[in-house]
């Protein structure tokens, strides 16, 4: 399935509430796997198989190490680094166990913009950095369902890298199929009371 | 001018968010100079583009296919339509319909015939069908029942239409839904965003709909020409102009400007900064009063002949006519001597004037002053992904500070009453229609959207009173993500002043339509009629230079009626 980046987004951002988070982690979800997609990298897989998967766990925040009792949430440790974006120290993070640490991606290149500082983001055989001069990345390790550990570093200065390269987003069926029935899950199912009432006129228009 | 005139004893300040983003004045917002419809007519002109008609395959049904190409100096874009044979019952306007009489896709360049071939199997069925990043926008449109077989028939005949009869209705066929940006697989908006003519906002919607009623003129002429070879005429030039395409806009528009808060910012904050500046004139030239004269005069004949079955609306036109009236005398007290003048009669408006008619002066102050305003047209686009990112860095206390500043209204409404919170947005899965329910009367509330700002701002506040202040507002978010959603709106309206709608979204006698309205204006239509409190018809183009007269006559002056009758 090709989509536009506008309905990967919203796809994205209506499967992340409708598998129960809030609707500001939900827009964040979203636009990071358009963010992806953009890059060329299957961030709606990553979703998918992060949300029909178990729970992922809320960082406890100890200095620079964040963990859990359980494998780490990325969109919601992703969203954390980024709120701090500025507050990130040279000593950079540390994270736990990590579940689809692709999803983190995003949010570290934000980061690296927003702070105007260069970083590496780096896992089992991944590499990524961000700068000014776009996203480099190695190893094939950047579709691990699951990271041992997760490391921020800041970067002296920017390592060449790609800037965007896709206008859509090609999604094999299971994982349209995934993200699609929990975007249901925000619709209301249709009753005859809520179609005449809900959006205006009656059931026929000759004017 | 040889000898400088004082302007104001003080220079006018922009007005205020709390005066001008309430939904009673949004919702009496009139079009203007910077509206989108207008702007792209000013581009179409200036830049010269031409106009073409590669395909008009229909028949005496008004069945069959059509490509019309508008191509100017970077590029061309095309409109390719499909017409239907759609029995009178299945007409409806409503997100959920399946068929219509008339489908259309705007083509990004000029459409082969494999091209064509591909549009003809998915576009007529619109939102069950895909189109490609070749398409950037899809809509459909229906008949007006009242209007398109008598005005087929007296062509035929070889009678031009009753112009009254024209008045009355405006429109030959009206569009139903007009989609952009990436939805059903059409080119996302940020692949064009960067080409000059995509600047302003909704351009090539706009677009899409001036080439749907160039096509839907031709389309009457041609099948009067079909039926009666021999008697059939014409339209008459001038009333041929009296036929905009009518519109009919549900819900759907009215998240879209809560969903959007920096766009809505930059739109408002454009015609505040044109009123600014009109009002900071020092004094105005006899022919910029002159101007100001025949506008005011035509927007007055607007307002006569301005009808509604809604009995609101119909009273508040009624209202505007009067307050036309008072200003078209107020107006002759000003001359080119007056200081300030358009700050005087600003002023004199705010506190005289009913707000239709206050929102009415502000969009004719703008009428002689192109070369002063005309330029904030690019400034009302925004660069939405820019305010996306939360300073988590802020602390809980300055974000409280925030909160008492900017949604002081919010804080200020008792929301533990029924009424307070009575109404919830939704999304059906029914075709993904937007709607608004009652929240203690449907099983909707599982369902509902972040739409009710000051609820949740109100809930955020309170929620941080109970926070450590100086804390960074990102461990805040760590532990209660459920305001994420409302931190990120509060941040965002320290920097975009005009970013929030201050009045409760979800109130019991919240008016949707003032939403609809508001964004309606900024298109650039005309001759609103509330069908209910969330349902509108409107008009668009009429009264606009097709393209082939596009460059003759003057610029920019079709938005009003003109004085005499054709």
């Amino acid at each position: 399935m090709r989509l536009s980046l506008n309905e990967v987004e919203a796809l994205a951002r209506n499967a992340t509430r409708g598998a129960g988070y809030s609707w500001g982690l939900a827009e964040d979800s979203g636009r990071a796997v358009r963010w992806l997609q953009e890059y060329d990298l299957e961030g709606a897989a990553a979703l998918a198989e992060l949300l029909s998967g178990e729970k992922a766990a809320t960082p406890t925040v100890t200095g620079v190490v964040w963990t859990a009792n359980d494998p780490l949430c990325p969109p919601t440790c992703g969203t954390a680094l980024y709120d701090l974006a500025a507050g990130i120290t040279d000593d950079g993070l540390r994270l736990g166990p990590t579940r689809h640490p692709l999803l983190l991606v995003p949010f570290a290149a934000w980061t690296a913009e927003a702070t105007l500082r260069p970083l590496r983001l780096t896992w089992t055989d991944a590499d990524l950095s961000f700068g000014t001069q776009g996203v480099a990345r190695n190893g094939p390790g950047l579709t691990s369902a699951l990271a041992p550990e997760v490391q921020l570093h800041r970067l002296p200065e920017s390592i060449p890298g790609n800037g965007p390269t896709h206008t859509r987003a090609a999604l094999d069926f299971e994982t349209f199929e995934v993200l699609n029935r929990l975007a249901q899950r925000t619709y209301a199912p249709a009753t005859e009371a809520s179609r005449l009432a809900g959006a205006g006129a009656g059931l026929t228009d000759n004017d | 001018m040889t000898h400088p005139t004082p302007g104001p004893s003080s220079p006018p300040d922009l007005r205020p968010p709390q005066q001008v983003m309430r939904l009673d004045r949004m919702g009496s917002f009139h079009q203007s100079r910077l509206s989108f419809m207008r702007i792209l007519l000013r581009r179409l002109r200036a830049e010269r583009w031409q106009f073409t008609r590669p395909v008009f395959d229909i028949d005496e049904n008004g069945v069959g296919r059509a490509v019309y190409t508008a191509r100017g100096p970077d590029r061309a874009y095309s409109l390719v339509a499909f017409g239907h044979d759609l029995p009178d019952d299945q007409r409806s306007d409503r997100v959920i319909a399946e068929a219509w009489d008339a489908t259309f896709a705007l083509f990004d360049g000029e459409p082969t015939p494999e091209d064509i071939d591909r549009l003809a199997k998915n576009v007529p069925l619109q939102e069950a069908g895909r189109v490609s990043e070749k398409e950037l926008s899809l809509s459909r449109a229906n008949r007006s029942v009242r209007l398109f077989n008598y005005v087929v028939e007296a062509l035929a005949a070889g009678r031009q239409p009753d112009a009254q009869k024209v008045q009355d209705v405006g429109y030959l066929m009206r569009t139903t839904a007009v989609y952009g940006s990436g939805k059903f697989g059409a080119a996302d908006r940020e692949t064009i965003a960067a080409r000059p003519e995509c600047a302003p906002p909704f351009q090539i919607e706009m677009l899409a709909v001036y080439l749907i009623r160039t096509f839907v003129l031709d389309l009457v002429e041609h099948m009067a020409a079909l039926r009666a070879p021999d008697t059939a005429v014409g339209l008459d030039p001038a009333l041929r102009r009296r036929f905009g395409i009518g519109n009919s806009t549900g819900l759907g528009m009215a998240p879209f400007l809560i969903n959007h808060p920096v766009l809505l910012n930059n739109w408002i904050a454009a015609r505040e900064t044109a009123l600014q500046r009109v009002r900071a004139l020092p004094s105005a030239h006899p022919q910029e009063i002159a101007t100001l004269r025949n506008r005011l005069g035509r927007a007055r004949l607007n307002a006569e002949t301005w009808h509604s079955d809604d009995p609101v609306q119909t009273a508040r036109t009624e209202t505007l006519r009067a307050d036309l009236a008072q200003a078209i005398e107020k107006l002759d007290q000003i001359g080119p001597e007056t200081p300030a003048p358009w700050d005087r009669l600003y002023r004199w408006a705010e506190e005289t004037l009913s707000l239709e008619g206050q929102e009415q002066i502000v969009s004719l102050l703008f009428e002689p002053y192109g070369a002063l305003i005309d330029d904030l047209a690019p400034c009302m686009s925004a660069d939405e992904a820019a305010f996306a990112r939360i300073d988590g860095t802020q602390s809980v206390g300055d974000l409280c500070a925030l909160v008492e500043e900017h949604y002081d209204w919010a804080l200020g409404i008792d929301w533990t009453t029924r009424d307070a919170h009575a109404r919830a947005w939704y999304v059906s899965a029914e075709k993904l229609e937007p709607r608004l329910g009652e929240r203690f009367e449907e099983p909707i509330e599982p369902y509902e959207q972040p739409l009710g700002i000051g609820r949740d701002a109100a809930a955020l506040y309170a929620a941080l009173q109970q926070a450590d202040f100086t804390e960074p507002c990102a461990a805040f978010l760590m532990r209660q993500p459920e305001h994420r959603h409302m931190v990120r709106r509060v941040q965002i309206a320290e920097r975009c002043p005009y970013a929030e709608i201050r009045d409760n979204t979800i109130d019991a006698k919240m008016r949707p339509i003032d939403m609809l309205r508001c964004k309606l204006s900024f298109f650039g239509a005309g001759h609103f009629d509330p069908r209910s409190d969330r349902w509108v018809r409107i008009n668009m183009f009429q009264g606009a230079p097709f393209p082939h007269e596009l460059f003759t006559g003057p610029a920019d002056d079709w938005a009003y009626p003109p004085l005499a009758t054709p």
